[in-house]
Protein backbone atom coordinates (compact mmCIF):
# COMPACT_ATOMS: atom_id res chain seq x y z
CA UNK A 1 0.00 0.00 0.00
CA UNK A 2 1.47 3.74 -0.84
CA UNK A 3 2.68 5.51 2.13
CA UNK A 4 0.50 9.12 2.22
CA UNK A 5 3.31 11.16 1.48
CA UNK A 6 2.99 14.43 3.80
CA UNK A 7 2.63 17.90 2.02
CA UNK A 8 4.78 20.63 3.61
CA UNK A 9 2.26 24.07 4.77
CA UNK A 10 3.56 27.13 2.83
CA UNK A 11 2.91 30.78 3.53
CA UNK A 12 1.16 32.78 0.82
CA UNK A 13 4.45 34.71 0.48
CA UNK A 14 6.29 31.27 -0.79
CA UNK A 15 3.30 30.82 -3.29
CA UNK A 16 3.74 33.78 -4.07
CA UNK A 17 6.97 33.31 -5.60
CA UNK A 18 6.10 29.98 -7.55
CA UNK A 19 2.72 31.80 -9.56
CA UNK A 20 4.48 32.39 -13.23
CA UNK A 21 6.12 29.31 -12.73
CA UNK A 22 2.69 27.20 -12.14
CA UNK A 23 1.09 29.38 -14.52
CA UNK A 24 3.49 29.13 -17.48
CA UNK A 25 3.45 25.27 -16.62
CA UNK A 26 7.01 25.16 -15.16
CA UNK A 27 6.37 23.78 -12.29
CA UNK A 28 7.20 19.98 -11.14
CA UNK A 29 7.29 17.74 -8.09
CA UNK A 30 7.25 18.47 -4.49
CA UNK A 31 7.06 22.70 -5.12
CA UNK A 32 4.21 21.67 -7.36
CA UNK A 33 2.19 19.83 -5.11
CA UNK A 34 2.90 22.20 -2.28
CA UNK A 35 1.97 24.97 -4.39
CA UNK A 36 -1.14 23.40 -5.62
CA UNK A 37 -1.86 22.06 -1.87
CA UNK A 38 -1.82 26.25 -0.51
CA UNK A 39 -3.73 27.46 -3.60
CA UNK A 40 -6.69 24.33 -2.67
CA UNK A 41 -6.98 26.11 1.03
CA UNK A 42 -6.44 29.74 0.16
CA UNK A 43 -9.04 31.72 -1.23
CA UNK A 44 -6.77 34.47 -1.83
CA UNK A 45 -3.77 32.87 -3.26
CA UNK A 46 -6.84 30.55 -5.74
CA UNK A 47 -8.35 34.01 -6.97
CA UNK A 48 -4.80 35.08 -7.28
CA UNK A 49 -3.41 32.72 -9.63
CA UNK A 50 -7.03 31.99 -11.09
CA UNK A 51 -6.72 36.48 -12.15
CA UNK A 52 -3.27 35.92 -13.29
CA UNK A 53 -4.02 33.07 -15.88
CA UNK A 54 -6.92 35.00 -17.44
CA UNK A 55 -4.84 37.77 -17.79
CA UNK A 56 -2.11 35.83 -19.64
CA UNK A 57 -5.05 34.38 -21.76
CA UNK A 58 -6.41 37.91 -22.20
CA UNK A 59 -2.48 38.95 -23.16
CA UNK A 60 -2.81 35.96 -25.65
CA UNK A 61 -6.11 36.64 -27.44
CA UNK A 62 -5.35 40.85 -27.60
CA UNK A 63 -5.79 41.52 -31.44
CA UNK A 64 -2.32 42.45 -33.23
CA UNK A 65 -2.23 43.57 -36.34
CA UNK A 66 -0.70 41.07 -39.17
CA UNK A 67 2.71 41.60 -41.31
CA UNK A 68 1.68 44.83 -43.56
CA UNK A 69 1.54 44.01 -47.11
CA UNK A 70 4.24 46.18 -48.03
CA UNK A 71 6.15 43.36 -46.03
CA UNK A 72 4.81 40.68 -47.97
CA UNK A 73 5.99 42.23 -51.40
CA UNK A 74 9.42 42.65 -49.89
CA UNK A 75 9.57 39.14 -48.91
CA UNK A 76 8.14 37.92 -52.22
CA UNK A 77 10.69 39.60 -53.70
CA UNK A 78 13.01 37.99 -51.77
CA UNK A 79 11.92 34.70 -52.52
CA UNK A 80 12.13 35.58 -56.26
CA UNK A 81 15.73 36.54 -55.83
CA UNK A 82 16.91 33.58 -54.06
CA UNK B 1 10.33 19.74 -59.92
CA UNK B 2 13.89 19.33 -58.57
CA UNK B 3 14.11 17.72 -55.44
CA UNK B 4 16.32 20.82 -54.46
CA UNK B 5 13.84 23.38 -55.42
CA UNK B 6 11.07 21.40 -53.70
CA UNK B 7 12.88 21.44 -50.74
CA UNK B 8 13.97 25.24 -50.92
CA UNK B 9 9.75 26.05 -51.77
CA UNK B 10 9.25 24.22 -48.01
CA UNK B 11 11.50 26.08 -46.55
CA UNK B 12 9.83 29.00 -48.09
CA UNK B 13 6.13 28.31 -46.96
CA UNK B 14 7.60 27.23 -43.69
CA UNK B 15 8.98 31.17 -42.99
CA UNK B 16 5.85 32.62 -44.91
CA UNK B 17 3.89 30.66 -41.98
CA UNK B 18 5.49 32.78 -39.55
CA UNK B 19 5.71 36.31 -40.70
CA UNK B 20 2.87 37.72 -39.18
CA UNK B 21 4.78 36.34 -35.72
CA UNK B 22 7.90 37.54 -36.89
CA UNK B 23 6.71 41.08 -37.83
CA UNK B 24 4.91 41.26 -34.21
CA UNK B 25 7.90 40.17 -32.32
CA UNK B 26 9.92 42.74 -34.74
CA UNK B 27 7.98 45.78 -33.66
CA UNK B 28 7.77 45.11 -30.16
CA UNK B 29 11.84 45.54 -30.66
CA UNK B 30 11.88 48.31 -32.77
CA UNK B 31 8.44 50.32 -32.27
CA UNK B 32 8.18 50.99 -35.55
CA UNK B 33 6.99 49.90 -39.13
CA UNK B 34 10.01 50.73 -41.57
CA UNK B 35 12.02 49.44 -39.21
CA UNK B 36 10.42 46.09 -38.45
CA UNK B 37 9.66 45.32 -41.98
CA UNK B 38 13.67 45.76 -42.33
CA UNK B 39 14.80 43.18 -39.55
CA UNK B 40 12.19 40.74 -40.94
CA UNK B 41 13.43 40.77 -44.22
CA UNK B 42 17.02 40.45 -42.95
CA UNK B 43 15.67 37.83 -40.41
CA UNK B 44 13.97 35.97 -43.48
CA UNK B 45 16.96 36.17 -45.74
CA UNK B 46 19.25 35.01 -43.04
CA UNK B 47 17.14 31.79 -42.60
CA UNK B 48 17.25 30.75 -46.22
CA UNK B 49 20.87 31.09 -46.45
CA UNK B 50 21.04 28.73 -43.20
CA UNK B 51 17.77 27.29 -43.56
CA UNK B 52 20.55 23.96 -43.20
CA UNK B 53 20.68 24.61 -39.94
CA UNK B 54 16.80 23.78 -39.05
CA UNK B 55 17.15 19.75 -38.09
CA UNK B 56 13.86 19.79 -36.10
CA UNK B 57 11.20 21.63 -38.19
CA UNK B 58 9.05 21.52 -35.19
CA UNK B 59 11.71 24.47 -33.72
CA UNK B 60 11.34 26.75 -37.09
CA UNK B 61 9.43 29.40 -34.27
CA UNK B 62 12.05 29.53 -32.07
CA UNK B 63 14.89 29.06 -34.68
CA UNK B 64 13.69 31.80 -36.03
CA UNK B 65 12.83 34.06 -33.70
CA UNK B 66 16.40 33.30 -32.52
CA UNK B 67 17.69 34.81 -36.01
CA UNK B 68 15.43 37.77 -35.08
CA UNK B 69 16.71 38.72 -32.01
CA UNK B 70 20.92 38.14 -33.26
CA UNK B 71 19.84 40.00 -36.87
CA UNK B 72 18.50 42.65 -33.95
CA UNK B 73 21.31 42.95 -31.59
CA UNK B 74 23.68 42.96 -34.74
CA UNK B 75 21.75 46.01 -36.41
CA UNK B 76 21.65 48.09 -33.14
CA UNK B 77 25.76 47.34 -32.69
CA UNK B 78 26.17 49.40 -36.21
CA UNK B 79 23.96 51.55 -36.20
CA UNK B 80 23.55 53.20 -32.20
CA UNK B 81 19.69 54.16 -33.31
CA UNK B 82 18.11 52.00 -30.52
CA UNK B 83 19.26 53.35 -27.08
CA UNK B 84 17.61 50.52 -25.15
CA UNK B 85 19.15 47.86 -22.17
CA UNK B 86 20.97 45.25 -24.40
CA UNK B 87 18.51 42.10 -24.40
CA UNK B 88 21.21 40.06 -22.34
CA UNK B 89 21.26 43.09 -19.51
CA UNK B 90 20.71 41.85 -15.88
CA UNK B 91 17.58 43.86 -13.93
CA UNK B 92 17.12 44.34 -10.83
CA UNK B 93 14.77 42.24 -7.94
CA UNK B 94 10.77 42.83 -9.23
CA UNK B 95 9.01 44.65 -6.46
CA UNK B 96 5.67 43.59 -5.17
CA UNK B 97 2.19 44.21 -6.91
CA UNK B 98 -0.66 42.80 -8.13
CA UNK B 99 -3.44 43.85 -10.18
CA UNK B 100 -5.76 41.45 -8.48
CA UNK B 101 -5.40 42.94 -5.09
CA UNK B 102 -5.49 45.99 -6.06
CA UNK B 103 -9.23 45.37 -7.81
CA UNK B 104 -10.59 43.62 -4.91
CA UNK B 105 -9.67 46.19 -2.65
CA UNK B 106 -11.27 48.84 -4.89
CA UNK B 107 -14.24 50.48 -5.23
CA UNK B 108 -14.85 48.84 -8.32
CA UNK B 109 -18.17 46.25 -8.21
CA UNK B 110 -19.66 44.14 -10.60
CA UNK B 111 -21.54 40.88 -9.92
CA UNK B 112 -19.32 39.99 -7.35
CA UNK B 113 -16.07 38.76 -9.62
CA UNK B 114 -14.64 42.87 -10.32
CA UNK B 115 -11.08 41.49 -11.49
CA UNK B 116 -12.77 39.43 -14.06
CA UNK B 117 -14.73 42.38 -15.26
CA UNK B 118 -11.71 44.37 -15.03
CA UNK B 119 -9.91 42.54 -17.93
CA UNK B 120 -13.17 42.64 -19.69
CA UNK B 121 -12.86 46.68 -19.89
CA UNK B 122 -9.95 46.67 -21.13
CA UNK B 123 -9.98 47.20 -24.88
CA UNK B 124 -7.31 45.21 -26.71
CA UNK B 125 -5.49 49.03 -27.86
CA UNK B 126 -4.78 49.43 -23.62
CA UNK B 127 -3.25 46.27 -23.53
CA UNK B 128 -1.32 46.83 -26.30
CA UNK B 129 -0.57 50.10 -25.28
CA UNK B 130 0.87 49.08 -21.51
CA UNK B 131 3.00 46.09 -23.11
CA UNK B 132 4.36 49.24 -25.25
CA UNK B 133 5.53 50.75 -22.85
CA UNK B 134 7.73 47.78 -20.31
CA UNK B 135 11.36 48.36 -20.72
CA UNK B 136 12.47 46.08 -23.54
CA UNK B 137 14.22 43.63 -21.61
CA UNK B 138 10.73 42.62 -20.05
CA UNK B 139 8.58 43.29 -22.96
CA UNK B 140 10.56 41.23 -24.99
CA UNK B 141 10.47 38.34 -22.48
CA UNK B 142 6.52 38.70 -21.52
CA UNK B 143 5.87 39.25 -25.63
CA UNK B 144 8.11 35.76 -26.05
CA UNK B 145 6.02 33.74 -23.06
CA UNK B 146 2.44 35.53 -23.16
CA UNK B 147 1.75 36.50 -26.78
CA UNK B 148 3.72 33.83 -28.60
CA UNK B 149 3.17 31.54 -25.86
CA UNK B 150 7.08 29.85 -26.38
CA UNK B 151 8.41 28.34 -22.96
CA UNK B 152 11.14 29.57 -21.02
CA UNK B 153 13.29 27.04 -22.53
CA UNK B 154 13.32 28.30 -25.80
CA UNK B 155 12.93 31.50 -24.75
CA UNK B 156 16.06 31.88 -22.96
CA UNK B 157 17.67 30.01 -26.44
CA UNK B 158 16.18 32.83 -28.55
CA UNK B 159 17.53 35.55 -26.16
CA UNK B 160 20.97 33.84 -25.08
CA UNK B 161 20.15 34.16 -21.66
CA UNK B 162 19.66 31.32 -19.10
CA UNK B 163 16.53 29.87 -17.87
CA UNK B 164 16.46 32.32 -14.92
CA UNK B 165 16.81 35.15 -16.31
CA UNK B 166 14.09 34.42 -18.07
CA UNK B 167 11.70 33.84 -15.25
CA UNK B 168 12.59 37.06 -13.97
CA UNK B 169 12.09 38.72 -16.30
CA UNK B 170 8.80 37.54 -16.86
CA UNK B 171 7.84 38.41 -13.79
CA UNK B 172 9.33 41.85 -13.33
CA UNK B 173 7.78 42.35 -16.81
CA UNK B 174 4.28 41.22 -15.51
CA UNK B 175 4.65 42.94 -12.11
CA UNK B 176 5.31 46.62 -14.69
CA UNK B 177 2.21 45.19 -16.94
CA UNK B 178 -0.12 45.05 -14.13
CA UNK B 179 0.60 48.69 -12.47
CA UNK B 180 0.44 49.80 -15.88
CA UNK B 181 -2.87 48.48 -16.35
CA UNK B 182 -3.77 49.70 -12.54
CA UNK B 183 -2.74 52.90 -14.02
CA UNK B 184 -5.55 52.87 -16.71
CA UNK B 185 -8.28 51.58 -14.35
CA UNK B 186 -7.55 54.59 -12.00
CA UNK B 187 -8.36 56.63 -15.47
CA UNK B 188 -11.74 54.30 -16.39
CA UNK B 189 -12.17 56.35 -12.48
CA UNK B 190 -11.58 52.93 -10.29
CA UNK B 191 -10.80 53.96 -7.27
CA UNK B 192 -8.54 51.81 -3.83
CA UNK B 193 -10.80 52.10 -0.92
CA UNK B 194 -9.71 52.72 2.93
CA UNK B 195 -8.50 49.35 4.17
CA UNK B 196 -11.37 48.77 6.42
CA UNK B 197 -13.69 48.88 3.23
CA UNK B 198 -11.72 45.85 1.88
CA UNK B 199 -13.50 42.61 2.12
CA UNK B 200 -10.34 40.34 1.32
CA UNK B 201 -10.03 37.88 3.68
CA UNK B 202 -6.60 36.87 4.72
CA UNK B 203 -5.85 33.09 4.65
CA UNK B 204 -3.83 31.16 7.88
CA UNK B 205 -1.41 30.12 5.44
CA UNK B 206 1.80 28.67 7.63
CA UNK B 207 -0.48 28.23 10.82
CA UNK B 208 -2.70 25.44 11.51
CA UNK B 209 -4.34 24.43 9.01
CA UNK B 210 -7.59 22.44 8.86
CA UNK B 211 -8.66 21.22 5.89
CA UNK B 212 -12.08 20.79 6.57
CA UNK B 213 -14.65 21.13 3.17
CA UNK B 214 -16.51 24.71 3.75
CA UNK B 215 -12.80 25.73 3.87
CA UNK B 216 -11.43 24.35 -0.02
CA UNK B 217 -11.58 26.82 -2.43
CA UNK B 218 -13.18 25.15 -5.82
CA UNK B 219 -10.05 23.42 -6.72
CA UNK B 220 -10.23 21.47 -3.71
CA UNK B 221 -14.01 21.33 -3.37
CA UNK B 222 -13.66 19.63 -7.07
CA UNK B 223 -10.32 17.10 -5.41
CA UNK B 224 -12.53 16.23 -2.67
CA UNK B 225 -15.54 15.20 -4.51
CA UNK B 226 -13.46 12.94 -7.41
CA UNK B 227 -11.78 11.29 -4.24
CA UNK B 228 -15.11 10.51 -3.05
Amino acid sequence: MAKKQHIRKITCEEAEKSFNDLIDGFLKGKTKEELEHHIEHCAKCFGRVEFEKKLKERIRSTQFKGSPASLRRKIAALFEET
Amino acid sequence: MSGKVAKHDEQKKFILNYLDDLYRYAMSLCHNQTDAEDLVSNTVLKAIESAENLHDKTKVKPWLFRILSNQFIDQRRKSKRFPHLPLGEQEDEPERFSLYEAVKASSFTENGTPEKALLQKFLDEDIQQAISELPEVFRVALVLSDKEELSYQEIAGILGVPIGTVRSRIARGRTILQQKLWLQAQEMGIRTRAPKESKEKECACGKEETASGNQLTEIGKKRVLEKR
